[in-house]
């Protein structure tokens, strides 16, 4: 091998290294969400949207807003284009629907992550807001995003435990010594 | 070469029908020797109800069209007599592999657990499959069963009446009518009986193009199902390979919307799209080439009057998971048992209502599963492809992705969850066989259990006494008795009896269970089975 190669190769593992902890983010987000809506299977649509405590008035209200906001958030990542017209949606009451759909906007932000490098981490992306166009960095966007659900998600936890559903751990993930069973499938 | 779809299998010849100054009145014609009219057509000779098929043809169909063919209905062939040369000429598989552009991203076994006659999927071509037919139906026709098929005898006009259907029905010479007590219509997608009763389909129709090859060649590749997802000899379309018999492959291409089907079908078009794919110093021969679109849609009702479809006549779907002429022998098996009681006046006619029921049910599973494995393979959005594509790049490493992957998702027995006929249940039971659910099979006494089930109803015993028959108002249920230890292996007590320490099923002539107790209860077991002949409504 030549030693240009070696060099190479050290770096791309120094670079993947680096982009770990937004790929386990993005891995943790997607079983922790698939998690809380196992919880939910079998909770009928009433329950679903009935009045909880919460900075969200229902369980529904609340996981859909982690959704629309994971979707704003990809699209803009993406490059997709829509921009606010990502939020002109139903809101959707049945757990079982958002949850597949909550399932296809957690495969998409994997993705984005696995394919990450430090050139991609630095690059911009124009977020439309209410008032105007914001340009905002990759790391930060990933990082709000990160912040964002994980926020939300603790807000269900509670909304899940009132509507007398034993709330699973969310946090069992990244250590050997409390790894949850169900989080190996979301590591290579 | 003269191939076996070039020969005439069942030439036309005169009928006294033909000459008769009525019209002849049978109890049942079925319209269409395709895999769907002869299994019905067999099946109703079986239980020596007089039939009569007509096909405007005279030969098995063209090219090998329909080629997987699932468990379930090989165990449906069996009841029919007719399973074993199929297994025996077919390529049997149960592993697939996905590709994702150049890499291998994913396989998958369908093979299911021990104990069990047949295997997951046989390939076979639909001339291969027919021709079985037609000799199973020479073979009835020797016993003297009541069965016929007449070739080159093309229905042209159904007039369906309160208690009947008038038919007329062309052939080489000349018109004659006919009369039929029921007409079950088997004449494929296009079903000109469908045309003729101005019915129509709902659903979806899809709105891309598909190249089938088939290709004799010397090829080492493993029996496996394999699939890409935009590969580089297809870029941006999918493609599949699978084996058939006689070193037969086929080759499906997704071409897109916005093609010249006439051009992209000629030799000198398809021969350089196949070398792509197999390399291009690849020695092969073109046996049939095709190219399709489809739909994923049904009639809103199979039963009209005394005319019902079954098969592509009554729904239709896309290949992706072969659920077509797999759910069409899944029709017959439902309706030929119901037919048979109402004909003999045991059970009234509002029973072949379930059949709606049940089929329809089973029409839509089918449906929503071709159409997500579609919508999966062809995204019709940015946003469905960006998910699309990051399953299956996800899928080759994260093992959670892997469910998600959508190649078509492989056609399983239906169950009739909610079916009117289904009466009660037991705790502590497996849910696989529930009322509604298809027998699982077992080894039991040195043969299989479902070799001992259907045709009738049957009382199957699992540690547990019954009478050797009993007769309900004309209707006889015939007792299969069993031991959980006639199936050392343990499956006969993990698939029917759970957490139960004996169990008493009622079972329907298709082999569904119809209701099952923990012990046998004379009463109860009497009133189940006039649920399930329709003789009671549900409670």
């Amino acid at each position: 091998m030549k030693p240009a190669d070696a060099d190479s190769n050290a770096k791309s593992r120094e670079e993947g290294a680096a982009m770990q902890p937004y790929r386990l983010m993005a891995m943790n987000n997607a079983w922790a969400n698939a998690r809380l809506y196992g919880a939910l299977r079998g909770l009928s649509a009433a329950a679903f949207t009935a009045a909880r405590p919460g900075f969200f008035p229902s369980l529904a209200a609340t996981l859909n807003h982690i959704h629309e906001v994971d979707l704003y958030y990809l699209d803009a990542l993406e490059r997709g284009g829509a921009g606010r017209a990502v939020y002109d949606r139903p809101e959707i009451d049945d757990p079982a629907a958002l949850g597949a759909l909550q399932a296809e906007a957690d495969l998409r932000l994997a993705r984005f992550c696995q394919a990450l490098d430090p050139a991609a981490l630095a690059e911009t992306r124009v977020t439309a807001r209410a008032d105007g166009a914001v340009t905002e960095r990759v790391d930060a966007l990933l990082l709000h995003l990160f912040q964002h659900q994980i926020h939300h998600r603790g807000q269900a936890h509670v909304q899940v435990q009132h509507a007398g559903i034993a709330p699973p751990q969310l946090d069992e993930f990244y250590l050997d010594y409390d790894r949850h069973p169900t989080a190996a499938p979301y590591h290579r | 070469m003269n191939r076996i779809f070039e020969t005439p299998l069942y030439p036309y010849r005169r009928s006294p029908d033909q000459d008769a100054a009525r019209p002849v009145r049978h109890p049942v014609v079925v319209v269409g020797a395709g895999p769907v009219g002869l299994a019905a057509a067999i099946d109703l000779a079986l239980h020596d109800v007089p039939v009569i098929v007509l096909d405007d043809n005279d030969k098995v169909s063209f090219g090998s069209r329909a080629i997987c063919f699932a468990k379930r209905p090989l165990e449906i062939l069996d009841r029919l007599g007719c399973g074993a040369p199929m297994v025996e000429k077919g390529v049997t598989w149960n592993l697939g592999k996905v590709y994702f552009g150049e890499r291998r991203v994913y396989g998958f076994n369908l093979l299911p657990e021990e104990g069990h006659k047949r295997p997951a999927f046989i390939n076979l071509q639909q001339y291969h499959f027919e021709k079985y037919l037609v000799d199973r139906v020479r073979e009835l026709e020797a016993e003297g069963r009541p069965i016929e098929i007449r070739g080159r005898n093309r229905v042209t006009a159904v007039e369906p009446g309160a208690d009947g259907v008038r038919l007329e029905v062309e052939t080489p010479d000349g018109p004659y009518r006919l009369e039929a007590d029921w007409l079950v219509a088997c004449d494929g997608a296009g079903s000109p009986v469908r045309a003729m009763m101005g019915l129509d389909f709902v659903g979806r129709v899809f709105e891309d193009n598909f190249l089938i090859a088939d290709v004799r060649m010397e090829a080492d590749f493993p029996t496996e199902r394999w699939f890409w997802f935009d590969p580089p000899f297809n870029k941006g379309q999918s493609a599949l390979l699978h084996k058939q018999p006689d070193g037969i492959w086929r080759i499906d291409l997704q071409l897109g919307w916005d093609i010249d089907k006439d051009r992209e079908k000629k030799p000198e078009n398809v021969i350089p799209r196949l070398k792509a794919m197999l390399g291009k110093d690849a020695r092969f021969e073109l046996e049939w080439v095709s190219i399709y679109t489809f739909q994923c849609r049904r009639m809103e009702r199979f039963r009209h009057g005394r005319v019902v479809f079954a098969g592509d006549a009554a729904h239709q779907v896309s290949p992706f998971g072969a659920r077509g002429a797999n759910s069409g022998l899944q029709d017959t098996d439902n309706l030929v048992w119901k037919l048979k009681l109402v004909l003999d006046g045991l059970a009234p006619e509002s029973l072949l209502d379930s059949y709606d029921d049940e089929r329809l049910h089973g029409a839509d599973e089918n449906i929503r599963n071709s159409t997500r494995s579609t919508d999966f393979i062809t995204p019709k959005s940015e946003t469905s492809r960006r998910f699309r594509d990051a399953v299956l790049d996800l899928s080759e490493s994260f093992a959670f992705a892997r469910p998600l992957v959508n190649s078509g998702r492989l056609s399983v027995p239906c169950t009739y969850d909610g079916s009117p006929l289904n009466g009660p249940d037991a705790d502590d039971m497996p849910a696989r066989t529930r009322p509604g659910s298809p027998a699982a099979d077992a080894p039991v006494a040195g043969g299989w259990l479902l070799d001992r089930l259907g045709g009738g109803f049957q009382l199957l015993t699992i540690d547990r006494d019954a009478p050797d028959r009993l007769d309900v108002d004309g209707v006889e249920i015939a007792r299969v008795a069993l031991a959980s230890d006639d199936d050392p292996s343990g499956g006969l007590a993990e698939r029917y009896l759970g957490a139960a320490s004996g169990a008493v099923y009622l079972m329907r002539p298709d082999q569904h269970v119809a209701a099952r107790w923990p012990a046998f209860d004379e009463g109860a077991v009497r009133a189940a089975l006039r649920r399930a002949v329709g003789r009671e409504a549900s409670a």
